[in-house]
């Protein structure tokens, strides 16, 4: 460049920066043509980068993404500048195998995350600031000329991939293109793409609603093509609506629906006629079922397997006044069903018994109530703060073996659980559908993406407008981004909405899932191969310790995507190698692994060969495995051989053992309970000398209400939980089932963190692995200095009771 | 050369003025401050999308565009287009009315003191294919009906003041309706075009006969705490404990003006049977002796509140006169589900009451409140502005 055209560029540079910068006032203006450093970093699609965070110990820009066939998957970048950016560009390359073969640049949208101030505190565990939520494609940003970044402000670009489903597997290489006021930075653009396609139905079933009339408020448009706008984008985040994209009543146009979306969704609601509050129109439900019958007949497809009522202005939270209406409701409905299926005739045949089968997804923030055991027609949907405790758990897997249908769903509720919230983790947002998968919980409910309106101030016409629908996102007025996970397109005249990097994390977390239930569909057909039970459970219930703990996330913000690897790499070994992980278990210096697979491969784990014993169907092998690590690796060796990390968590170490003292252990002994050595063989553990008999004694105090309160306990000192990924102690109960409460004390407060049911005569393994429970924080964490164990107070009326235990080993695994 | 310097200067010159002077201009900016001219205030010109923001729509159905042909603008750069598909009432099979409003007080309408307001005007393209019938109204109270012609209508209003400061607080208006005609069902939607939506005023100038004076007598306001001692149970109740509990509301949601409002709780019978108490009340005499006032016909009796229940509540407003405490007027209301009262229904001019007693010598002993519809225990209601205002 000329010395002249230098200095018109930077005259006209400087005029421009003028007239752009906003939010200057008066102060000199420094550019990135000045030379001021721009720093470009890329993080985890798991964490939310706020606004004004220092950026500098995040790794260097790569964009790196790994999916399967058709998913679509995301990566981050953040770029920032002590300058105001005055203008910036992002391209994408086309995506290049060393086969030359390519997935088109076009595959790829840049997203350009904006800011969302949170000032009102919500929660403790999060700071108030500017929180990353909108993701706008940068080719509207560019439009709307919005393209800069303040001066100090961290700018995130969000890419997602969609893969094309024919695209080979392999690696795929690229560039994105950071152009920053007249500077040039090339970050480097990776793609994994597994060999195996993503389903084009996800596996878990969502019902996420689109509020038709509040559309409006947001689009200034709430025809029914508003409403499908919102439909076809929610579907592809892989989620729901409540209705297809058709008026209410409509009957051809919902059978046309029916037709274009069957397969592409888990499920689909059956529109309704509300009368009041207590009833809905029958002949409109009538219709419907007759014409999904008639369809399915003319079709040859079920299409009502995939139906489910949800009648929320009837019954959208069951409680005991409610039972009634319940049972009115259902019974209608039955009838109704029963009706349609009669008329149908014969002709009917399996269709007709799929109408009579249509479930009530029913929410419920009290849980399971004993009402609910008389139906069968109901999708029971707690809260998810019912699913904290293995007590919990076990009641619910429970009851789903008995036949009943539970999912779950969120809501403001924030850390420790999951929500959807602008100031909360974006990886609880998306691996609770790990815990989902892993308790059985096949659904999820969102009560609105589109709250456009603060519906926390009601208003005698309807609710108070919102002031700017992008800054404020308050809109009950104490949570930041409850009833919205779209933002209004009409701003950037876009058609479609835009969507939040939380529905991303929805979206990525129903992929986990169908990740996940996809090994158990393969593994499906190698049990019967092999002629062995479908493990996929079991193995996923292993791997999923490195990533949720008992109702709560372990925070493995870089981990889930390793965990994420091994589930597709087994996949894609079951389809290829006929691999089945069929034990995964650690033991106190080992991990039992063992594994089928087809006939022809060498096994090597930890670079050890395996012998392996011939089968039906194949090879089997099975062996212990020193810990290395918290994984180890296993190889394949053969035609298309394989090799993968299993997640095993790092080798158990004793922290108390009970052969010669006890004196580890502290009882209330001043209220009758004492804990004693016990060297009776059948209260210890095979290979222990020993161990502590625990008796925990009952106490009647003067006061009713302190006799009822108290709980007598045993407990021992520990330390560092922060860096714990386990706490392990083994347990004998001799008596009856009972229940026990594990807590965690600090000098100052006591927190209970989980509620299991102790089995009849026999050991039990108390895995504590949800000190996140108690904070998010470390340095919280730190403060723990005992863990405990307590029961009710053995008193019934003036009889005072007791109850023993013995305790055989604590054990700790380390992060 | 000189003349490519001058170009280029000028060029530069342009950046800032197109980014900073256009903007100043740009339909987006709110139309503030509202400032008559010759006696007329623009309320709306539906400039822009963003003041169609705004406004509410959400109990229809209904799509809303920036019309810049001209033929269909008065005032200004654009008009509304709506389309207007309606909501379908299924259980009578047809469209329902479709009502939109302008909410006073945003940044494209400040104004919220209409007192000075004599008559409206506004002009409605009507690309329909027959004659369409309109309603203007605010707060509930009707201004007036029209029928909307094919092509434009320039219609005008005029205001009442006297009759509508006995149903609505002229000094604070809270929604201005607009209400269409529905469509048959075998019509296609409706399109009109909204524009120069004027407020006639007295030519700026204060004139104390042409429009009442409102003054506040007596209020409950919540704004004090100790407010909430005022109140007591009303109706049978089968335990003292079980009666209604007032306490005062900070949480804004549940306010209808200013900070607080009283939070009414409702418990169970002690069979577990229903609501124990139904009703609560003010205390004996709180609202003096109304026999002072020496033109009932100009006092105001009127109350917001709000139904935090998601069941349709009748509430029953009952007045009892002193010292006999005998029950002498009552007028029921409905409440929707999560809903305020509407305010153009909670109103009743004292005249009212003395009529119903039937003598002159009136005075409220106390007022009460009844509800219908309660079950859940628990369920609240709040109370705000329980007034009584003098229109001169």
């Amino acid at each position: 460049m000329n010395k002249g055209l230098k200095k018109l560029v930077a005259g006209v540079m400087t005029v421009a920066s003028l007239a752009i910068s906003v939010w200057g006032s008066g102060a000199s203006v420094k550019t990135i043509a000045e030379g001021n450093d721009l720093i470009v970093k890329s993080a985890v699609n798991t964490v939310k980068i706020m606004q004004e965070e220092d950026i500098s110990s995040l790794p260097e820009a790569s964009v790196h993404i790994e999916a399967a066939k058709g998913e679509t998957d995301g990566a981050q970048i953040v770029f920032r500048s002590d300058a105001d950016i005055l203008a910036y560009e992002i391209t994408v390359s086309d995506l290049t195998a060393p086969n030359k073969k390519t997935i088109p640049a076009t595959a790829v949208v840049p997203y350009v995350q904006l800011y969302t101030k949170v000032s009102s505190k919500t929660s403790t565990t999060f700071p108030n600031g500017y929180y990353p939520d909108a993701l706008v494609p940068f080719s509207f940003i560019k439009a709307a000329k919005e393209n800069f970044v303040k001066a100090g402000n961290n700018q995130g670009i969000w890419f997602d991939l969609k893969v094309p489903s024919d695209a080979d597997a392999g690696v795929f290489t690229g560039t994105v293109t950071l152009l920053v006021d007249g500077q040039t930075i090339t970050v480097p653009m990776t793609v994994k793409v597994y060999d195996f396609n993503m389903p084009s139905v996800p596996a878990v079933r969502t019902t996420y609603m689109i509020w038709q009339n509040w559309l409006v408020d947001g689009e200034l448009d709430n025809s029914i093509d508003k409403y499908k706008d919102y439909y076809d984008t929610l579907l592809e985040y892989n989620a729901t609506g409540y209705y297809f994209p058709a008026e209410i009543h409509d009957i051809d146009g919902f059978i046309a629906c029916l037709r274009e979306y069957y397969d592409k969704v888990a499920g689909f609601g059956i529109p309704y006629i509300p009368i009041g509050t207590s009833d809905y129109n029958g002949d409109c439900l009538n219709d419907y079922l007759t014409a999904i019958l008639q369809a399915s007949i003319e079709d040859g497809k079920d299409y009502a397997s995939k139906a489910y009522y949800y009648f929320d202005k009837i019954y959208d939270e069951i409680t005991e006044e409610k039972y009634g209406l319940l049972e009115n409701i259902v019974k209608k409905t039955n009838g109704i069903e029963k009706a349609v299926a009669d008329a149908a005739g014969s002709a009917a045949g399996k269709y007709a018994e799929s109408i009579q089968n249509i479930k009530h997804v029913i929410p419920v923030v009290t849980g399971w109530q004993e009402e609910f055991a008389k139906y069968d027609e109901l999708i029971i949907s707690p809260i998810f703060d019912k699913f904290v405790s293995t007590k919990d758990i076990e009641d619910y897997k429970a009851l789903i073996e008995q036949g009943y249908s539970i999912e779950s769903y969120n809501s403001i509720y924030t850390w420790p659980y999951s929500s959807h919230q602008i100031n909360d983790y974006l990886l609880t947002t998306r691996d609770v559908f790990w815990s989902k998968y892993e308790y059985g919980l096949n659904g999820d409910l969102i009560w609105n993406v589109n709250g456009y309106c603060v519906w926390a101030k009601p208003l005698s016409v309807g609710y108070q407008r919102v002031d700017d629908l992008w800054a404020d996102n308050s809109r009950d007025l104490m949570n930041a981004g409850d009833g919205f996970l779209f933002y209004p397109g009409l701003k950037y005249k876009s058609d479609k909405p835009f969507p939040s990097l939380r529905l991303t994390a929805l979206r990525d977390g129903i992929d986990d899932f169908t990740y996940l239930s996809e090994l158990e569909k393969e593994y499906e057909i190698l049990a019967a191969k092999y002629g062995v039970p479908n493990s996929a459970r079991k193995i996923v219930t292993a791997l999923n310790r490195q990533v949720f703990g008992t109702g709560v996330s372990k925070l493995n913000f870089d981990g889930l995507s390793d965990v994420r690897r091994c589930i597709a790499k087994l996949i894609v070994a079951a389809k290829t190698n006929g691999l089945m992980i069929t034990d995964l278990t650690g033991g106190n210096s080992a991990v039992d692994v063992a594994f089928l697979s087809n006939s022809g491969y060498t096994a090597k784990i930890n670079g050890s060969s395996v012998s392996p014993v011939t089968v039906e169907g194949g090879l089997s092998f099975h062996t212990q495995v020193p810990y290395s690590g918290s994984s180890l690796t296993l190889t394949l060796e053969g035609d298309n051989g394989m090799s993968v990390n299993l997640f095993t968590g790092k080798q158990p170490e004793t922290v108390y053992t009970f052969d010669e003292s006890v004196s580890s252990l502290a009882v209330n002994s001043a209220y009758n309970s004492s804990v004693a050595l016990n060297t009776d063989a059948e209260f210890t553990r095979g290979g222990r000398n020993a161990s502590a008999e625990v008796r925990l004694g009952g106490y009647k105090f003067n006061s009713d209400s302190q006799t009822f309160i108290y709980r007598p306990t045993v407990s021992f000192a520990i330390s560092d939980v922060q860096n714990l990924q386990e706490l392990r102690i083994w347990i004998y109960n001799p008596g009856d089932e009972i229940e026990i409460q594990v807590f965690a004390q600090n000098p100052i407060v006591t927190f209970t963190v989980n509620r299991i049911m102790l089995p009849a005569n026999g050991w039990y393994e108390i895995i504590i692995d949800n000190f996140n429970y108690i904070s998010a924080q470390p340095s919280e964490q730190q403060k723990i200095n005992a863990i405990g164990i307590s029961i009710a107070n053995p008193v019934d009326g003036d009889e005072i009771g007791e109850h023993t235990f013995y305790i055989d080993t604590v054990e700790k695994v380390e992060k | 050369m000189k003349k490519t310097i001058i170009k280029i200067v000028t060029a530069l010159s342009v950046i800032p003025l197109a980014l900073f002077g256009f903007i100043s201009c740009k339909p987006n900016e709110p139309t503030k401050p509202v400032v008559p001219v010759n006696g007329s205030i623009l309320l709306s010109g539906f400039e822009s999308e963003a003041e169609y923001l705004t406004m509410l729509f959400t109990n229809t159905i209904v799509k809303v565009e920036v019309n810049e042909n001209k033929e269909y603008i008065t005032e200004g750069t654009a008009s509304a287009k709506l389309t207007l598909y309606g909501q379908y009432d299924y259980a009578n099979k047809y469209y329902m009315d479709s009502p939109f409003y302008l909410l006073p007080g945003n940044d494209f309408l400040s104004k919220i003191d209409f007192k000075d307001v004599k008559g409206f005007s506004v002009d409605i393209y009507n690309a329909f294919t027959r004659p369409l019938q309109f309603m203007l109204s605010f707060d509930g109270y009707t201004i007036g009906y029209r029928t909307l012609e094919k092509g434009m209508n320039h219609l005008t209003f005029a205001l009442d003041r006297s009759e509508a400061a006995h149903y609505v607080d002229l000094e604070f208006i809270k929604t201005i309706g607009f209400l269409v005609e529905g469509r048959m069902t075998d019509e296609e939607p409706a399109v009109l075009y909204f524009d120069n939506f004027i407020a006639q005023t007295d030519s700026g100038e204060y004139d104390e006969d042409l429009y009442p004076e409102i003054e506040v007598l007596n209020e409950f306001t919540f704004d004090n705490p100790l407010e909430t001692k005022s109140f007591l149970g009303f109706g049978l109740s089968s335990s003292r404990l079980l009666e209604p509990r007032f306490e005062i509301n900070s949480d804004l949601r549940y306010v209808m003006t200013g900070r607080k409002s009283m939070k009414i709780t409702f418990m169970r019978n002690r069979n577990d049977t229903a609501i124990d108490s139904l009703g609560f009340r003010t205390q004996d005499n709180v609202f003096g002796n109304w026999a002072s006032f020496s033109d009932l016909s100009k006092v105001k009796l009127s109350y917001d509140l709000y139904n935090d229940t998601d069941r349709l509540l009748t509430v029953s407003m009952r007045v009892f006169h002193s010292p006999s405490d005998s029950l002498v007027y009552s007028k029921n209301v409905l409440v929707a589900p999560y809903s305020w009262t509407d305010p153009g229904q909670t109103g009743v001019l004292l005249s009212e009451i003395q009529a119903e007693f039937g003598v002159d010598e009136f005075s409220a002993f106390s007022i009460a409140f009844e509800v219908t519809g309660l079950q859940e225990s628990g369920s609240c209601l709040y109370l705000d502005n329980l007034k009584l205002t003098v229109i001169s």
